[in-house]
């Protein structure tokens, strides 16, 4: 049990802090690359700002204690993001090395999800 | 319960229709969908993947049991809702909003039917066991 607390306690706060870095990217940091990068996957900046709001909103669910429904909920969009977002750069003609590592993240995101459904179950 | 019951497929089978149809319609016609994606400027593979999640989640809720995975779809479903209520509204090429509120506003209204009746027909039926 232990061990699934930090197994569970690493991949949500990476998964987390992934989430608040992109989103708080969005609204503060302005850059040549990422406007480059938006471009190549042709997606508004409209999106990624309701994106951001919904990163922001996940965090704080999953973070309070209890609430499992409204958890379940953030996992869903959570990893609904992550694999969407690999989907994105796979779609758009990115090779397989540019969004391979994004994979980790969608991964992070369901071991985070089955740990705390084990330590929940517990 | 009865009603309950029939308020549930209602609405179900009314969301699972919405989608289904939009899902269909991305299909078959691809002009169109290009077309719709440059005015919104979103890009249309996103509308082919949503297209294929619409449909898995519609297979979803059909299938009893699973309630963690209907739970994901009931979030997915709201957030494919909300969101489209976001591009109608941002699109940078107004639309005229009787033409898009009322099919997406009544189908979160549907889809929170659904969601409520489905939670306590679930109740019950652990209740009863």
């Amino acid at each position: 049990m232990k061990a699934t607390k930090i197994i569970y306690w690493i991949s949500t706060i990476l998964v987390i802090a992934m989430m608040l870095y992109s989103a708080y990217g969005t609204f503060f940091i302005h850059s040549k690359e990422g406007e480059e990068m938006m471009k190549a996957i042709a997606i508004p900046m409209y999106l990624m700002k309701l994106l951001a709001v919904g990163k922001v909103l996940g965090a704080i669910a999953i973070l309070v204690p209890g609430y499992p429904r409204l958890k379940e909920w953030a996992y869903a969009g959570y990893f609904f993001d992550l694999a969407g977002a690999t989907f994105c750069f796979a779609a758009s003609g990115f090779p397989f090395a540019a969004w391979a590592p994004m994979l980790v993240f969608v991964i992070l995101v369901l071991v985070s999800y089955f740990t705390y459904h084990r330590l929940k179950g517990a | 319960m009865k009603a309950t019951k029939i308020v549930y497929w209602v609405s179900t089978l009314l969301v699972i229709l919405l989608m289904l149809f939009t899902a269909v319609q991305t299909f078959a016609h691809p002009t169109n969908r290009e077309a719709f994606a440059r005015q919104v400027q979103f890009p249309g593979y996103m509308f082919e993947m949503l297209a294929i999640a619409k449909v898995l989640g519609s297979i979803a809720l059909l299938i009893p049991g699973y309630p963690r995975v209907k739970e994901w779809v009931y979030a997915g479903f709201t957030f494919d809702l909300a969101g489209a209520i976001v591009l109608f509204a941002a699109s940078a090429v107004p639309f005229p909003v009787a033409q898009w509120a009322p099919m997406l506003v009544g189908g979160l209204v549907l889809l929170a039917i659904s969601y409520i009746s489905y939670h306590s027909i679930l109740k019950a039926t652990l209740s009863n066991s």
